[in-house]
């Protein structure tokens, strides 16, 4: 017996022995660009149809931006530069788009790229049998046409700003696709893309394993692979992190500032933020009798200590909205009104809006109690740490606040989509084309639109028609400054903050550089120089 | 014998319909529908999508419409394409990660097995002792920890600050390029956390009780007959003792039966290993009820068969049921 233990102790031992990380030198030094090791990263989902087309969810379009590319894209300070088109030309009424595309492209079946794929892609995207998310902009093209192999042009009713950047859309394979039902391709599983990687393989619910594409029209990517595992829990993920089997993690706040903060890591890791695409706000439902006092919009944004939300809850790593943009944009309006931290003004505000202090020091009006509600979705700890924090800065006010957190859909369904709240703290996604016709415009207020607090206001929608029937970047801007100052002061919204997206990278890999448009803008770019490499295939070493 | 497994068998059949009622009901019951929650407070979204997405997975049909139609390709054994965007069958679906699941379950099994009978035989015999005491008190505390605590400790422990053991997935990422002893080591090194976590809840529930049925037969008259006819101790142990005690660990058997496929969503999510568990989980979460049906009809039909095989065993393995 005790030898039958001895010899499973020493089964584990070995077990245990073998297969450790090899351990490489100083990454300090910057080397030289080489091809070669291997980039692991993880999600928490797992990527489901990698035709994007068809996808709505983030891993999916994550690993497809690996391997398709659209005509044109957003350079990395988020002008539009082109991708698969070489330059593109408006008719002089602004109505109709030539783009030129170009020659030396191929498929990575080896098939040459033409004009007739994008005519396909446009077609299939606006196919009413096509199951997608994405029509709406190709909807409103009157008539596109490949004029010959290399020349392909649409033409819209009217002149839409929005309409170049859709063409940033997945080209798909025409010769693969066409005359098939999309949504049972096998390209679902084992896409075909012009892009710089390729699928190797795909072990489900594991991890996804891309090639770099040697044939890529912008050369061949310098790192070799893309392994994209699948980790559903962030705790293990970060322990995962910190063991060095993956070698790029989004952090949060606390990791990136706390956790991380030790000898090892920081030899081992980068450490990069860059203004994340998203704000946070407090939406105040404008339909709500309180509420549609612009005064009192504008007292509880002064009430609210936004520098301390960052400080406290964010650990330093955001800055204040006060807008719908950030402030690296063109559209960004420095010079908006401001609201900083002013109790003492609030209270005036709120003086001047007819709100009298009773004897328990709460405020209310024409014998009405000022009393609302925050709703905001579970499972976001930042959301609801900031929805206390304003509820203790009111109830200074004498306004009670009460909070309620719901499950997303739920919250969606049976409060957003039926008005039901007082005032929700939820956050956008920042685009990178300025329109926010969608949020903003008084037309948008039907049952699932988003402009679900009621805002209405004359001269925003017609600035906001405005700005996207021109192309003209000085006009448009004109146009978003405008609407900027008129939001600062009417308030519908009390403006958060934008958080710092913050990210670990291993320090092997040289190339990142964080830019308005975020850091995967240059991956093909990236590299690791050859005596630093950690990965290498069987190949390789030989 | 054979009439009362068909008997049984044929009771299944409205046993199995009405889960299939009640699952259907229930996961329809929550908000959110499958498709329009990747679409929530997409500005890109118009309704005519939404409207046409609906359309598409049936879901602008009344619920028992819906049933009806699920129910028309059940009965084919047809589980119909999964809400998710890729659409794959979902029986795809399950299959590739059924293997995974049982092998994992099926070790820890084992596990719980090999470690738990020697110790609620040795507590049983032993009753008061040290030993006893102190092994009670670690399966105690085995069993009270939570699972993704303690996962999460030992991760910490052999992971990030030993560097023994990886934490998470089932293979290397250079798997492929492995010997085959190399493919088998580097297997085995990813099992030990997984197996060892998700066995030790089992461990305490398996000694507790063969502890406890050991001790019930140990109070037999026919042990103080074999003990009176002088009979070695270990022959009375394994001969006459633990047999009969192993009755109610067959029980246990057939219970965990539907736990095999099962799998846990907790240990899967941690460790991040593609099983039943997370599809289950995720499937949950982005509303895929086609998934989730399939996955619950075959765990309930496990179940039942699972009772069934539980107790067809207990007759082989005891006459008097057998007989009586």
């Amino acid at each position: 017996m005790a030898g039958r233990i001895a010899l499973g102790l020493l089964a584990l031992l070995l077990i245990f022995s073998c297969g450790k990380k090899e351990e490489i030198g100083k990454y300090d030094d910057p080397g030289q660009p080489a091809y070669g090791d291997t980039l692991i990263t993880s999600s928490i989902g797992e990527a489901s149809n990698l035709i994007p087309l068809l996808a709505t969810d983030g891993a999916s379009h994550d690993i497809a931006g690996y391997i398709y590319n659209g005509l044109v894209k957003y350079d990395k300070d988020l002008k539009i530069v082109g991708d698969l088109a070489e330059s593109w030309d408006f008719s002089p009424d602004q109505l109709t788009i030539t783009f030129h595309l170009r020659k030396n492209v191929r498929w990575q079946d080896g098939k040459p790229f033409t004009a007739r794929d994008v005519l396909y892609t446009y077609k299939v995207t606006i196919d009413p049998k096509t199951p997608t998310a994405y029509s709406s902009d190709f909807l409103m093209v009157k008539k596109a046409e490949a004029l010959d192999d290399y020349t392909f042009r649409v033409t819209y009713d009217k002149p839409f700003a929005p309409a170049l950047i859709s063409w940033g859309s997945s080209i798909l394979p025409q010769h693969l696709l066409e005359g098939k039902d999309i949504t049972t391709s096998p390209l679902t599983r084992s896409p075909v893309g012009t892009g710089p990687y390729k699928l190797k393989e795909w072990i489900a619910g594991d991890r996804i394993v891309l090639a770099a594409n040697p044939d890529y029209f912008e050369g061949r990517p310098y790192i070799s692979r893309v392994i994209a595992r699948v980790i559903p829990d962030p705790a293990t993920q970060f322990l995962e992190l910190k063991n060095g089997g993956i070698d790029m993690a989004n952090l949060t706040p606390l990791q990136f500032v706390r956790q991380t903060e030790y000898p090892k890591f920081n030899r081992e890791y980068n450490k990069i933020k860059y203004l994340g695409f998203n704000y946070v706000y407090l939406g105040y439902n404008l339909k709500h009798p309180f509420f549609k006092d612009k005064r009192v919009r504008q007292a509880l944004t002064y009430a609210t200590n936004r520098q301390e939300i960052i400080e406290g809850i964010l650990l330093g790593q955001g800055v204040v909205a006060d807008g719908p943009y950030k402030p690296d944009m063109w559209a960004y309006d420095p010079n908006v009104r401001k609201y900083p931290y002013d109790p003492k003004k609030a209270e005036a505000l709120l003086r001047d809006a007819g709100f009298v202090k009773g004897a328990d020091g709460r405020l209310s009006k024409d014998g009405k109690p000022f009393e609302f509600t925050i709703m905001t979705n579970q499972g976001n700890d930042v959301r609801i740490h900031c929805a206390e924090l304003i509820q203790r800065w009111l109830a200074a006010l004498g306004i009670t606040v009460k909070i309620r957190v719901i499950e997303w859909a739920a919250f969606v369904n049976q409060f957003i989509d039926a008005r039901k709240f007082d005032a929700v703290l939820l956050a956008w996604t920042i685009p990178q084309d300025p329109d926010i016709f969608d949020i903003w415009h008084s037309s948008k207020q039907g049952t699932k639109e988003l402009n679900f607090m009621g805002f209405e206001n004359r001269e925003v929608d017609e600035l906001l028609v405005k700005a996207r029937q021109t192309f003209d970047q000085e006009e448009r801007k004109r146009c978003y400054w405008r609407i900027q100052e008129i939001l600062a002061e009417e308030q519908p919204y009390t403006f958060l903050f934008i958080p710092y997206a913050t990210v670990a990278a291993q320090k092997r890999i040289k190339g990142i550089e964080p830019a308005p448009a975020g850091i995967t803008y240059n991956f093909t770019k990236w590299y690791v120089p050859a005596d630093q490499q950690r990965y290498r295939t069987e190949q390789e070493r030989k | 014998m054979l009439t009362y497994i068909l008997k049984r068998a044929i009771f299944m059949v409205p046993m199995l319909l009405g889960i299939t009622i009640i699952s259907f009901l229930i996961i329809h019951l929550p908000p959110g529908e499958p498709g329009a929650l990747g679409m929530e407070m997409n500005p890109k979204v118009t309704k005519e999508v939404r409207e046409r997405v609906r359309a598409l997975y049936d879901l602008d049909k009344p619920l028992h419409i819906q049933y009806y139609l699920w129910m028309k390709r059940f009965v084919k054994l047809d589980f119909g394409r999964s809400f998710s965007s890729d659409r794959r069958l979902v029986i795809d679906k399950i299959t590739e990660r059924l293997p995974i699941t049982i092998s994992l379950n099926l070790l820890a099994l084992m596990f719980e097995l090999v470690f738990g009978i020697p110790i609620g035989v040795y507590c049983a015999r032993y009753k008061g002792s040290a030993l006893d005491k102190g092994l009670t008190a670690f399966v105690f505390a085995g069993f009270a920890i939570p699972t993704f605590w303690l996962a999460l400790l030992c991760m910490l422990l052999f992971g990030v600050y030993l560097d023994l053991l990886p934490i998470t997935g089932l293979k290397s990422f250079n798997f492929s390029e492995l010997t085959f002893f190399g493919k088998i080591a580097d297997i085995a090194r990813h099992l030990v956390l997984p197996v060892f976590i998700s066995s030790i809840g089992g461990l305490a529930g398996m000694s507790r009780y063969m502890k406890s049925s050991l001790l019930e037969v140990l109070r037999q008259d026919y042990i103080t007959t074999a003990y009176a006819k002088g009979l070695p101790e270990g022959m009375i142990l394994r001969k006459h003792a633990v047999r009969n005690a192993l009755l109610s660990v067959i029980t246990l058997l057939g219970m965990a039966v539907p736990g095999l496929i099962g799998g846990s969503v907790i240990f899967e999510t941690i460790f991040g290993i593609p099983g039943m568990g997370q599809l289950f989980y995720m499937s949950v979460m982005s509303r895929d009820f086609p998934v989730i049906m399939g996955i619950l009809v075959i765990g309930a039909f496990l179940t039942l068969v699972g009772n069934l095989l539980a107790d067809v065993a207990l007759a082989v393995a005891d006459p008097r049921i057998r007989l009586g």
